[in-house]
C-alpha cells in the first residue's frame, strides 16, 4: 500500500483548514488522503479471527494523530476541531472495518473494545458498530454537539475531563449530556433491534 | 428530520429535544419508582412523559451494564481466568497473572522429566508480531543470554501455537507490583528511592548489553517479599513490531510512554530514562505524570511538547499517609532536588534528559547522600532555552521580550550572587517564569494577556509570591524592569525601579542600587526629567567606583551616565573616555553580548552626536555583525540600519541611505509592527533622505500617512517634534508653505516650556517656521525666528547635520536682513 497523496502536506493542510472552518464536506477527501495508512494499521490490528484481535485504539489513534500533528500549519488554537476531526476519523475507520467484516458475517456483530471507561457503549446487547453508527447519525441530526461528545469519548477515548476541556465546558455538563446521549442511543438501538434496511 | 421518529416513539424527539433533556436532567436522580409521579406533576404531555421515562430507563440500564464485559477476553475463556486445560505449546496455563497492551501473562507449568517447572507465558496479540518473530528470538538469544542480572527476569522461549497464537516464555517470579508493594508498606520517600535505584541498576546493565526495555512501568516491576526488585519484559521490545511499521508505540503503555514513542519517532536508551522518570514520578506522588490522560490527549500533548506538572503539585490526596508524612511535608520534600531530577527525566526531547540511566542513578544517589544534584543547575539554562521554543504560539508577540526577561533575569541572578545558593534560586526563578508563562497563556487564564507590557506588569506583581529572599527579589525585579524599558513601558519601569532603589538602599546593596539608579536615571532623561536623571546617573557612577561592584554594573553605570550627559548637552571629553572604557571593560571581562553591544551602541551614538558620524560608522557596522544570525536581534539590527542610513544621508551619500532606511523600516515592521515606535521613528529621517533625493512628494505622502499613528502612539507629548519638524521640511520642499507653517507652529507649541531654553530642538523649530514664513514673503514675521535659530543652532552644533542646520539658519538670517 503506497500513500502517494499523503506526502502532500499542502493538500491535507488545506482540507484541514476548510474542515476547521466548518466545511464538513472536506472530511471525505481528507479521509481519503490519510486513510490508506490508517487502514493498513487497522487491518493489522483486526487481523485474525481470535478474540485477541480486538482493536487497540491506541495504535490507530497514534497513527492518526501523528498524521495530523505533522501538518505543520496545524493550528493548536483549534483544539476542538483537531480532536473532533480525529474522533470522526476514528469512527469512520471502525465503521469501515465493521462494514467490511459484516459483508462476511452479518450476525454476532463486531465486538470492539475501546478503553474501560467507554465500555458502556459495547455492553449494548445486540448492538454492533454499524447500528451504533446509524443511531449516531440520527443523533447528529438532532444534536450535533452531543454526537461530537460521543465521538470524542467513545471513539477517540478522551476522558470526561478532556472532553470537557476540548469542548470548553465543564465535566459535569459532559457527564450530564453524555448520560442523556447514552440513554437515547441505547433506547434507539433497542427500538431498532431488527435490521432496518431503509435507513442510510 | 422527522425520519428519526420510528414506530415506537409516539412523538418526534427533534421537536421536543430541549424539553426531553430538561426533564431528563431534572428527574435523572429521582428513584425509578417515583419518577412517573414526579413527571406527571411537572409535565402535562403524556407522550413526552412516556418518552422521558423510556430514556431514563435506558440510561439506567446503561449504567448498570457491567463494564468488564467489554474488556478484551483472552483465549477461549472469559476475561481473568484461563481454563486449566488450555495449553500453549508445551506449556499448560494455570491462571492469568497480568495483562498489558500487547497481551496477557499466565502462570504456566511444564513437565520435564517428571518435574513441574513453573514459568510465565505471555500470549501476544497476533498483530504485535510478524511471522519472523520466533527467528528473531533465536537471533537475539545471545544478547538476551548476556542479560544475566539478578534484577531482570529472563526470557526463555518463544513460539507459535498450532492455532497461530504467538507467545513468549519468561522466568516466573513471585512478587508484588512495585506500586502495590510500596503503598502496602507505607514506604517513605527514601526507601522508595532505594528500590528505584535497584531498577536503575538493572536497566543500566541491560543498556550496556544493548537492550532497551521501552515499556517501563510500575506493573513491569515486581518486588519480592525480601525487597529485591525484578524487572519483567526485558528484551520483548526487540521481538515485537508491527510488520508494516517500524513502530515502538504499539507496545508502550501510553501513561508511561515517552513522547518519541507516542509520536513514533526513533527510540533509544533515553526512552527508558523517560520511563524510569515516569515510574519515579508515580512512586513519589502517587500518580503517573499525566494522570489518567487518554492516549489521544497524551499524543497531542507530546506533539505540543507539554511536560508534566511539577512533582509537589501532582501529589494525590492519598499519597502522604502512604509515605508516612503529612501532605505539607511531602510536598516540601518533593520540591527542589527531587522535582528537578524527575523533570530532567521527563523532558520532551530525548537529548534534554539525563544522558544515561547510569547518570540518573548517580543523581539519585547524590540526593540520598545529601550532595548537590546536577539537575538543579541545568534547569535554569534549560528553561531559558525552552521558552522561545515552547511558547512561540501563545505569546508570539511577547517572545522576544520574554527571552530577554529570561536571559536578563537569569544573568542578574547568576552574575553577582554566591554560587552556593544559586541552584535553589534558579529553581524558584524557573518556577516563577514558568508560572508567568502559564498566566500569559489563554489556555490557563481564559483571558489572554494581550500585550508585552501587560505581561511584564503581571510578572512584576506576582514576583514576590515566588521569590522571598530580598536580594533575589531585587535582582529579579531589575530584570523585569529592564524588560519594561525595552518594551517602552517607561512609567511602570520607573515605579518599579524606585522601589528597587529604596530596598537596595536599605539593605546596603550597592550593586543593585547602582544598577537600578542607572536605569531609573535613563528613564528620567527619556521622560524629560533632566535634573533628576543627572542626579541618579551621577550617583550610580559614584557607587560603581566601589571596588566590590561587579564589572557588569560598572559598565552599565558608565554607559548611562556618559551617554545621557552628552545626549542632553552636557558634553565632555571625560564622557567619551568613559564610554570607551566601558566598551573595553565589557570586552576584557567577557561580559554577555547584551552589555557588550550596549556599550558599543552608545559609544557609536555618542560619536555621532559629536559630529563624528564617520567614526561611528565602523562601530555600527561591527554591531551589525554581532547581531548577524541572531533571530532575536531583528529590532536591534533594524535600529543599526537606521543609524547607518542617517549617517550616509547626512554625509553626502543620500542614494546609499535609501535602501538602508528601507531595511531599517521593514525590519522594525517585522519585529515589532508598523505602529511600533521603532518603525515610526525611521520615517521622519527617511523622509529627509527622500527630500534630498528630490522625492519630496513621496516624503510628504509617507509622513502624512504615518501622522495618525504617531499621534496615537505618542499621544500629546513633545516627542512628536521630530515628525512635525520633518513634515514641515517636506512641505517646504514641495512648496506647501502654509502647511509647513502650520506644522512648524504646532511643533513650537508642543515643545514650548518642555525643553531647556537652549535646547537645539527649539532652534530647529524656529528655523523651519522662519523658513516657512519667509517663503510666504512674511519677512518681518520670519526674522525673529531666524535670529533664535542662529542663536541656538550655530554655536552649539556638533554633528554634521547640526552644522548643516546652523548653516541654514545663518543663510535664512542673511536673506532676511
Amino acid at each position: 500500500m503506497t500513500e502517494p497523496k499523503s506526502n502532500q502536506p499542502g493538500e491535507v493542510t488545506l482540507l484541514l483548514r476548510r474542515w476547521s472552518e466548518g466545511q464538513t464536506d472536506s472530511l471525505d477527501p481528507l479521509f481519503n488522503l490519510v486513510y490508506p495508512r490508517l487502514r493498513q494499521i487497522a487491518n493489522a490490528l483486526f487481523r485474525g479471527e481470535s478474540p485477541e484481535s480486538v482493536l487497540q485504539p491506541t495504535s490507530v489513534v497514534n497513527e492518526l494523530f501523528i498524521k495530523l500533528v505533522r501538518q505543520h500549519s496545524l493550528q493548536f488554537e483549534n483544539r476542538e476541531h483537531f480532536f473532533s476531526l480525529a474522533a470522526s476519523l476514528m469512527r469512520r475507520i471502525l465503521v469501515d472495518h465493521a462494514r467490511s467484516e459484516n459483508r462476511i458475517k452479518r450476525n454476532g456483530g463486531q465486538r470492539v473494545a475501546l478503553t474501560d471507561d467507554l465500555a458502556w457503549g459495547w455492553a449494548m446487547p445486540s448492538a454492533d458498530l454499524l447500528d451504533i453508527d446509524r443511531a449516531l447519525k440520527e443523533l447528529q441530526k438532532i444534536d450535533p454537539r452531543k454526537s461530537r461528545m460521543v465521538e470524542l469519548r467513545f471513539f477517540l477515548g478522551t476522558t470526561s475531563e478532556e472532553t470537557a476541556d476540548i469542548l470548553e465546558t465543564s465535566k459535569a455538563t459532559v457527564d450530564r449530556e453524555l448520560k442523556f446521549a447514552r440513554g437515547w442511543l441505547y433506547e434507539r438501538l433497542q427500538a431498532n433491534a431488527s435490521p432496518r434496511d431503509g435507513l442510510p | 428530520m422527522t425520519e428519526v421518529v420510528q414506530g415506537s416513539n409516539p412523538i418526534s424527539d427533534s421537536d421536543h429535544w430541549e424539553d426531553l433533556q430538561t426533564l431528563f436532567d431534572r428527574f435523572e436522580a429521582t428513584p425509578a419508582d417515583r419518577r412517573e409521579a414526579a413527571l406527571e406533576a411537572a409535565c402535562g404531555d403524556p407522550q413526552l412523559r412516556r418518552r422521558v421515562l423510556d430514556l431514563l430507563k435506558a440510561a439506567d440500564l446503561m449504567e448498570a451494564a457491567p463494564s468488564g464485559e467489554a474488556a478484551p477476553a483472552m483465549g477461549a475463556a472469559s476475561a481473568g481466568k484461563a481454563t486449566p486445560s488450555t495449553f500453549m505449546g508445551p506449556y499448560r496455563l494455570v491462571r492469568e497473572i497480568g495483562r498489558g497492551g500487547i497481551g496477557a501473562v499466565y502462570l504456566a507449568e511444564r513437565f520435564v522429566d517428571g518435574v513441574t517447572l513453573r514459568s510465565a507465558v505471555k500470549i501476544l496479540a497476533p498483530h504485535v508480531v510478524d511471522p519472523s518473530f520466533v527467528d528473531r528470538f533465536y537471533r537475539e538469544q545471545q544478547n538476551l543470554a548476556a542479560l544475566d542480572h539478578p534484577n531482570i527476569t529472563r526470557l526463555l522461549d518463544a513460539g507459535w501455537t498450532e492455532s497461530g497464537q504467538p507467545y513468549l516464555v519468561m522466568e516466573y517470579v513471585e512478587g508484588t507490583h512495585l506500586d502495590a508493594y510500596c503503598d502496602s508498606r507505607n514506604l517513605a520517600i527514601e526507601e522508595r528511592l532505594r528500590l528505584f535505584l535497584q531498577i536503575c541498576d538493572a536497566v543500566s546493565d541491560a543498556h550496556r548489553n544493548l537492550i532497551v526495555h521501552l515499556d517501563l512501568k510500575p506493573s513491569n516491576v515486581l518486588v519480592s517479599t525480601a525487597g529485591s526488585v525484578k524487572l519483567l519484559d526485558f528484551g520483548t521490545s526487540k521481538l515485537i513490531r508491527l510488520d508494516d511499521s517500524p513502530t515502538s508505540t504499539i507496545m508502550a503503555t501510553p501513561a508511561y510512554a515517552s513522547p518519541e514513542q507516542l509520536l513514533n519517532e526513533p527510540v533509544s536508551t533515553a526512552s527508558d530514562v523517560y520511563g524510569l522518570g515516569a515510574i519515579l514520578f508515580e512512586l513519589l506522588t502517587g500518580r503517573a505524570p499525566f494522570g489518567k490522560a487518554s492516549a489521544a490527549s497524551r499524543i497531542e500533548a507530546a506533539a505540543r511538547e507539554v511536560e508534566p506538572e511539577a512533582l509537589p503539585r501532582a501529589v494525590i490526596p492519598d499519597a502522604a499517609p502512604r509515605r508516612g508524612q503529612s501532605e505539607a511535608k511531602l510536598r516540601q520534600a518533593l520540591r527542589g532536588d527531587l522535582a528537578a531530577i524527575v523533570a530532567a527525566c521527563l523532558r520532551s526531547r530525548p537529548k534534554d534528559r539525563y544522558s544515561s540511566v547510569e547518570a540518573l542513578g548517580e543523581e539519585v544517589r547524590r540526593y540520598l547522600d545529601c550532595k548537590p544534584v546536577l539537575a538543579r543547575r541545568q534547569t535554569l539554562l534549560y528553561t531559558a532555552g525552552k521558552f522561545f521554543r515552547r511558547h512561540r504560539l501563545p505569546v508570539a508577540a511577547g517572545c522576544a521580550v520574554a527571552l530577554t526577561v529570561a536571559v536578563s533575569v537569569a544573568y542578574a541572578w547568576s552574575g553577582q550572587r554566591q554560587a552556593l545558593r544559586e541552584a535553589e534560586r534558579a529553581v524558584r526563578m524557573q518556577t516563577f517564569l514558568f508560572s508567568l508563562f502559564k498566566m500569559a497563556n489563554p489556555d490557563h487564564t481564559g483571558k489572554p494577556i494581550a500585550t508585552v507590557p501587560e505581561f511584564l506588569r503581571v510578572g512584576m506583581s506576582k514576583l514576590p509570591e515566588y521569590i522571598h529572599e530580598p536580594a533575589d527579589l531585587r535582582a529579579a525585579q531589575l530584570g523585569l524592569a529592564e524588560s519594561m524599558i525595552e518594551s517602552g513601558d517607561l512609567a511602570d519601569a520607573r515605579t518599579a525601579l524606585a522601589s528597587i532603589i529604596a530596598n537596595a538602599s536599605q539593605a546596603h546593596d550597592l550593586a543593585d542600587k547602582a544598577e537600578a539608579e542607572a536605569f531609573a536615571g535613563s528613564v528620567d532623561f527619556q521622560q524629560g526629567n533632566i535634573a533628576a536623571g543627572r542626579a541618579l546617573e551621577a550617583d550610580a557612577l559614584r557607587l560603581s567606583r566601589t571596588p566590590s561592584i561587579p564589572p557588569r554594573v560598572r559598565v552599565l553605570s558608565e554607559i548611562y551616565f556618559a551617554f545621557n550627559e552628552d545626549d542632553n548637552g552636557f558634553v565632555s571629553d571625560e564622557n567619551l573616555r568613559l564610554l570607551r572604557s566601558a566598551v573595553q571593560e565589557s570586552r576584557q571581562r567577557g561580559l554577555p553580548a547584551r552589555e557588550n553591544s550596549l556599550a558599543l551602541f552608545y559609544l557609536a551614538s555618542d560619536l555621532y552626536m559629536r559630529g563624528r558620524g564617520l567614526d561611528a560608522k565602523p562601530i555600527f557596522e561591527q554591531l551589525l555583525r554581532l547581531y548577524e544570525g541572531d533571530p532575536l536581534a531583528l529590532c536591534d539590527r533594524s535600529e543599526i540600519y537606521g543609524w547607518l542610513a542617517w549617517i550616509s544621508n547626512t554625509n553626502g551619500d543620500t542614494p546609499a541611505s535609501l535602501p538602508l532606511f528601507r531595511k531599517a523600516y521593514d525590519g522594525y515592521v517585522e519585529c515589532s509592527g508598523a505602529d511600533s515606535r521603532g518603525a515610526l521613528d525611521q520615517l521622519p529621517y527617511w523622509s529627509d533622505a527622500l527630500v534630498r533625493a528630490g522625492r519630496a512628494k513621496e516624503a510628504v505622502g509617507m509622513l502624512e500617512e504615518a501622522l495618525p499613528a504617531w499621534r496615537r502612539v505618542l499621544g500629546d507629548t513633545s516627542e512628536q517634534s521630530e515628525m512635525l519638524y520633518f513634515l514641515a521640511r517636506a512641505y517646504l520642499a514641495t512648496d506647501r508653505f502654509a502647511d509647513a507653517e502650520r506644522a512648524a507652529t504646532e511643533l513650537l507649541g508642543r515643545i514650548a516650556g518642555k525643553l531647556a531654553p537652549d535646547d537645539r530642538t527649539i532652534g530647529t523649530a524656529h528655523l523651519v517656521l522662519g523658513q516657512a514664513l519667509a517663503a510666504q514673503h512674511r519677512y518681518s514675521e520670519a526674522r525673529p525666528h531666524a535670529e533664535i535659530a542662529v542663536d541656538l543652532l550655530v554655536k552649539s552644533a556638533v554633528s554634521v547635520y547640526g552644522n548643516q542646520l546652523g548653516a541654514q539658519a545663518q543663510a535664512l538670517a542673511a536673506e532676511l536682513k
